[in-house]
């Protein structure tokens, strides 16, 4: 299976080394920790989904609702959203070095990611200080609840983001990724685009509309 | 299996410049103050083009076997369906107090709402009068 990186005779010695190697084939062709990360990323999307959906619902009902820019602050944000989609570009390239078997080029475009994501989180983190310091807060309105609670769901996701990336990383210093293994490092580039993809939605319903 | 398709990396940074440029034209769209219908309409259509730039060729979902996309787009299917479930609530106004005629025989009308009738007023008297009085209120409710 050279999709996954691995000769077909590598495939079977990993199956008798390895019983539990996320590289291992199964009857899909991607394996099959691949499948299950994007199942759980597919649960955690329902999980936006109904967050959105009633932030859209509540939104609606209340003709009321204030004008999100006359509140939050676009410009910073829309400088955080380059920064998430700049982390996922560091992202790809982690991917891509790795596959040519350069762990040198993963462990820096890893560092840069996760850089990237802590950056988005210091700047989320000076936003809602901001915010709470002028008063708005979860409890104050509709609009503050949804506000933070969709924007700190999203938030939760890039830390442990940050977290999944440095247990990568660590591994990847200990050198247990190779051109012929590097599964894990897909898996959680998957992980971490989904959360770019997120922030996509959010900003544009959240900030914008 | 064997002739899945060849790992072939995309043009990571052509779909970097196209979200940059799409980010872009979001927050030109956004201050431009074009008429409201427009400007959501415009913003969800690129949103949902970022996103599904994202997942097709950040995430790979292009080039995995068709089988993974179909997996990946049925629960989509379920969150538009989610959508639809919730869109009575934000596009008709319902009155916040349940209408009279969902009222047990023996329950009264909440006080605040007429202060004139009396407490021990039955309620099957006029049953269709009744929900038009109550609509009144509601729909200047939220204002």
């Amino acid at each position: 299976m050279d999709k996954n990186g691995e000769s077909p005779t590598m495939d079977h010695a990993a199956t008798m080394d390895h019983p539990m190697d996320p590289a291992q084939p199964s009857p899909l062709s991607p394996n099959w920790g691949k499948i299950m990360m994007w199942l759980f990323l597919m649960s955690d999307a329902m999980s936006f989904a109904g967050l959105l959906c009633a932030y859209a619902a509540v939104r609606m009902s209340n003709s009321l609702w204030p004008i999100p820019a006359s509140i939050l602050g676009v410009p910073l944000t829309a400088l955080n959203t380059f920064i998430l989609i700049c982390s996922s570009v560091t992202m790809v390239k982690a991917v891509s070095a790795i596959q040519k078997g350069d762990v040198s080029g993963l462990k820096k475009f890893l560092a840069l990611t996760m850089l990237g994501g802590a950056t988005f989180l210091g700047i989320q983190a000076y936003e809602w200080t901001h915010l709470i310091t002028e008063g708005l807060t979860v409890t104050k309105s509709l609009f503050g609840a949804t506000f933070f609670v969709l924007t700190g769901f999203h938030g939760c996701h890039v830390f442990s983001g940050v977290v999944y990336l440095g247990f990568i990383l660590s591994a990847a210093a200990r050198g247990r990724y190779s051109a012929q293994r590097w599964s894990s490092v897909e898996i959680v580039g998957l992980y971490w685009h989904f959360v770019d993809l997120i922030w996509i939605l959010v900003f544009t319903f959240v900030y914008l509309i | 299996m064997e002739a899945a398709v060849e790992h072939k990396e995309p043009n990571y940074m052509g779909v970097f410049w196209a979200l940059l440029i799409l980010t872009l034209a979001e927050v030109g769209v956004f201050y431009l103050h074009l008429p409201r219908l427009v400007m959501v309409l415009s913003l969800i259509v690129m949103a949902l083009t970022k996103a599904g730039l994202v997942a097709a060729y950040f995430m790979h979902l292009a080039l995995e076997k068709r089988t993974l996309a179909l997996i990946v787009i049925s629960p989509l299917i379920l969150s538009g369906v989610l959508i639809v479930g919730l869109s009575p609530d934000s596009v008709f106004n319902y009155p916040r107090k349940p209408p009279e005629r969902w009222l047990l025989p023996g329950q009264e009308e909440p006080k605040e709402q007429q202060e004139a009738a009396p407490t021990a007023q039955p309620e099957e008297q006029k049953p269709e009068a009744k929900p038009q009085q109550q609509q009144a209120p509601a729909d200047g409710g939220p204002a």
